[in-house]
């Protein structure tokens, strides 16, 4: 039977009478009950009695008398992370330990509207779609048996995260998103089992941490770290429990690690992965989660049809340009149903081999599956350096496109990450004077939309976190004026040629 | 399928708008065959619907799930595998009014049911310890009692009787004197 995600049976939850939900669904499971407090607290069910929700409202300590504003979900990522816990903190209920790590998209709050006073006595509204940012939730491990807090805690924390301007405070409805167990390698046992208790579609984890979920303890044996109080003390399973909610894998890869049987390993303990990113701080990178490509006869790949977005977070890898031909080989022959490759690093790890004259090789290797390509400008090496890459130049832009088409003939969206501005700045690839360069070259090859991400897109709702907040104000404002220059630039001259240009200002 | 069904789902609508005049053909990778023919039966009956509003989520009344129209109704008749995928579907595909008309219909599955039920219904392990599961019992005892009218009356007339009990026992004359008038 397929697996409802949270965000889906909150959904259904918000169709139940209170009764049900206070009365039967926390004796369905922790899962069940968790979820159905959420509902409860955030007023979303659909209720017996308009009045008594609008009597819940007024008691609701996070909504002042009479401003009960709109609902907004935050999705909630939750940290299981003991080194990051005070000791005084250790064992203590969710809402005494929680904290607010993370401030992003604020600006998209001030686009929300506010129901005037008057309106209290309407029903709240359900959440809008999609959520407008996250909060982090941090934990110690064995504060687990808690997480019937979680509602409460982030309905406390979230505005002053938020830093709500007066007026009317939306109330925040939890979603849990994102379960991230970097940091938690000494204990799997507690993880395994959070993953049972908390079925997040999204999960963040070392390799250590999967290695040891698909290669688990026997029973009998040693090595339950962490046990004593709460969930701790479940006995380790003998053969791995495959998870099959989490679809967006986040994985970190130790530098010292083996890599033979990294998929292997993951896709046993997570079969329905479909969106992958890893992170490997390696120059081998991400060449290390595949079969040897230069081996002899060269060694044949397990495919993993069900994986359609591949993301490497890290560099790449140091290549030739017949390395790379050979390593993207070898990521379609693993990944063949691959539609998004998230190829980081373009300046340090790509430049040096795009564009690549690809009409002197009749042969070259084509992906025709291939629909988005994500790249990511300026890396930390780089930007660091501040040191214009050699050969660079404004007149390969079409022939990086032309090396783009000629690998990838049906890629209809480029994605362009903006982390460092600086390199971005000093490539001159990205001016208003060559946006029109640009313009011509992704739409001469059939490219249908370019998305900046983290670019500002001028119209002045940049919150001043991210890239710019570091800086000091006048070169700040110097490089934002240059890259919006370059995004209205480009937006006008691809709308000409029939390219749409998406801005996204908060980025990933 | 036309272009007027497609636009039924909004990741398809938006896709369609990406890519615009062509014969490339459109990946679902998270939806089977079986389930793809039953949501497009979908879109077509409904092809002529208004398309929903973001206003739509104000309006209470979707959250009730009573509100199923026969045709609807007899296309949900599934079994819990394949009304699963569909939610899953049209969850991915963005397809709201199929996704409200599956979730109306779980909800109508639960109410009603006990805790054992849902959890065979929905093949869900019991994960709570006996002492536990007796704990939320009794939370939920007390907690829920003012949320049914028919328990909250019961419970008054509980209240009630035992207080008349008392009374009587006590050699109240006051309920004597009620008691026997009446």
């Amino acid at each position: 039977m397929p697996h409802l995600p949270s965000e889906l049976l909150l959904l259904i939850f918000a169709r139940l009478p209170p009764s049900t939900l206070i009365s039967v669904l926390p004796l369905v499971s922790r899962q069940w009950g968790l979820l159905a407090r959420t509902v409860v607290s955030g007023g979303l069910h659909s209720g017996d009695s308009g009045d008594a929700r609008a009597r819940e409202s007024e008691e609701d300590p996070v909504v002042p008398n009479g401003m009960r504003g709109a609902m907004l979900t935050v999705e909630v990522e939750l940290v299981l992370s003991p080194k990051l816990v005070r000791e005084d903190q250790r064992g203590q209920p969710w809402d005494n330990i929680v904290w607010v790590a993370k401030r992003k998209l604020y600006s998209r709050l001030k686009n929300v509207p506010h129901p005037s006073p008057s309106s209290s006595s309407k029903p709240p509204t359900t959440p809008p779609r999609p959520a407008i940012g996250f909060v982090r939730l941090q934990s110690p491990s064995n504060a687990l048996t808690h997480a019937s807090d979680l509602s409460s805690a982030v309905g406390t924390l979230a505005p002053v995260a938020f830093d709500l301007p007066p007026g009317p405070i939306p109330t925040f409805v939890p979603v849990l998103t994102t379960l991230n167990f970097i940091g938690i390698v000494q204990d799997p046992l507690i993880a395994h089992e959070a993953l049972n208790v908390f079925t997040t579609q999204c999960v963040s984890a070392t390799y250590a941490l999967v290695q040891m979920w698909a290669h688990p303890f026997p029973e009998t044996g040693a090595g339950a770290a962490g046990g004593g109080t709460g969930i701790a003390a479940i006995a380790p399973p003998r053969v791995p429990t495959p998870h099959t909610t989490p679809t967006h894998i986040d994985l970190v890869v130790h530098r010292r690690q083996p890599n033979e049987s990294i998929l292997a390993d993951l896709a046993s303990v997570f079969p329905n992965v479909r969106d992958l990113r890893v992170g490997i701080p390696n120059a081998s990178g991400c060449t290390r989660l595949f079969p040897d490509q230069f081996a002899v006869p060269p060694l044949p790949a397990q495919p993993y049809p069900g994986v359609t977005s591949f993301t490497v977070t890290t560099g790449i890898g140091t290549f030739t340009s017949v390395s790379f031909l050979t390593l993207l080989s070898a990521i379609f022959a693993t990944f063949p149903n691959l539609f998004t490759l998230g190829a980081l690093d373009f300046f340090d790890g790509m430049w040096p081999f795009l564009p690549l004259n690809l009409t002197h090789v009749p042969d070259h290797p084509q992906f025709p599956k291939l629909r988005t390509l994500v790249l990511n400008l300026g890396a930390w090496g780089f930007s660091e350096r501040n040191e214009v890459p050699v050969g660079f130049s404004t007149s390969l832009i079409p022939a990086f496109v032309d090396t783009l088409h000629a690998l990838f003939p049906q890629l209809d969206i480029l994605e362009l990450i903006l982390v460092g501005a600086r390199a971005v700045r000093s490539s001159g690839m990205f001016t208003a004077s060559v946006a029109g360069e640009w313009a011509r070259a992704v739409a001469g090859k059939g490219l249908r939309r370019v998305v900046l991400v983290g670019w500002p897109s001028g119209d002045g709702s940049r919150d001043g976190s991210g890239e710019w907040a570091r800086k000091e104000p006048s070169e700040k404002q110097e490089e934002e004026r240059e890259l919006v220059q370059f995004t209205v630039e480009l937006k006008r001259e691809c709308k000409e040629v029939g390219v749409k240009v998406v801005v996204d200002e908060g980025g990933h | 399928v036309d272009k007027e069904v497609a636009d039924r789902s909004v990741l398809l609508k938006n896709m369609l708008e990406d890519v615009g005049e062509s014969d490339k053909p459109i990946p679902l990778p998270n939806v089977t065959g079986k389930v793809l023919k039953k949501v497009i039966t979908y879109c077509e009956h409904h092809r002529n619907d208004p398309l929903p509003q973001p206003d739509d989520d104000l309006d209470d009344t979707k959250r009730r799930s009573d509100d199923i129209d026969d045709w609807d109704a007899d296309f949900i008749k599934v079994d819990n595998d394949q009304l699963f995928e569909l939610i899953l579907a049209a969850n991915y595909m963005d397809i709201k009014p199929l996704l409200d008309l599956g979730c109306k219909t779980v909800a109508n599955m639960i109410k009603g049911k006990t805790p054992e039920q849902i959890r065979e219904m929905f093949n869900i392990e019991n994960d709570f310890t006996p002492e536990e599961e007796e704990q939320i019992r009794k939370e939920n005892e007390y907690v829920s009692l003012p949320l049914d009218d028919s328990m909250m009356l019961g419970g008054i007339a509980c209240l009630l009787y035992y207080s008349l009990c008392i009374a009587n026992q006590s050699g109240c004359q006051h309920y004597h004197r009620w008691a026997s008038e009446s």
